[in-house]
């Protein structure tokens, strides 16, 4: 009854931080709902009465369940998926940005870009290596 | 749209700005009117949404309006920056 009450505080918890974080844009919303819904399911297998979930994981895998460390395993690897899917969200914000900020430039300057002939990775060091901004 | 919709809509990020655009600035007191659009049918390529959008649209969607509700009354409360 307490591992119950701890594994669906636990998904509570993730599932406040996690909707958190969705709001803030700091995990983009298609990663947010996936992280919920794992976050629900493991709440609902939490929430089986423990003979039917021992019943049908034996019948259907034929081992039996660990019952609290697996599912604070999966909480784990729930953790580290946020972090990762937080960063992937951090590194795409920054990509847009970044080609917003370059639109806006090319926009600004307008054709002078255009009528530059493509700079290769050669020509920039050598310009880098004698002190001239590319 | 109006000119000073952009502000609120630039202080907060949204899904392509779909139905939760729409909450937020309900819940913000903004008024929301509805115009009738006529839509022509595809002729050619495909469709860029599948069998899955059918679950993870509506779910997003949802999740972004919840959030656009609690952002709202978030705002609501700070003061304009």
């Amino acid at each position: 009854m307490i591992s119950t009450l701890a594994v669906v505080a636990i998904g509570l918890l993730f599932f406040g931080w996690v909707l958190n974080l969705v709001r803030k844009g700091s995990v983009y919303v298609g990663y947010g709902s996936a992280l919920l819904t794992a976050i629900g399911g493991i709440i609902c297998i939490a929430l089986i009465p423990a003979q039917f979930l021992e019943a049908f994981v034996q019948h259907a895998s034929g081992v039996p369940p660990r019952g609290l460390p697996v599912v604070l395993a999966a909480y784990s690897i729930l953790l580290a998926l946020i972090y990762v899917l937080k960063e992937v969200t951090a590194i795409s914000k920054r990509l847009r940005t970044l080609t917003q900020q370059l639109a806006i430039e090319l926009a600004r300057h307008g054709s002078t870009f255009d009528a530059e002939e493509p700079v290769t990775k050669a020509q920039s060091v050598a310009r880098i290596s004698h002190g001239r901004s590319v | 749209m109006r000119r000073s919709i952009f502000v609120p809509l630039l202080r907060w990020h949204f899904l392509d700005f779909h139905a939760e655009a729409i909450v937020y600035l309900i819940r913000l007191g903004y008024r929301v009117g509805e115009c009738p659009i006529s839509v022509a049918e595809r002729t050619a390529g495909r469709s860029m949404y599948s069998f899955s959008s059918l679950f993870h649209y509506p779910l997003n969607t949802g999740i972004m309006a919840l959030m656009a509700v609690v952002q709202a009354k978030l705002m609501q409360r700070r003061p304009a920056a």
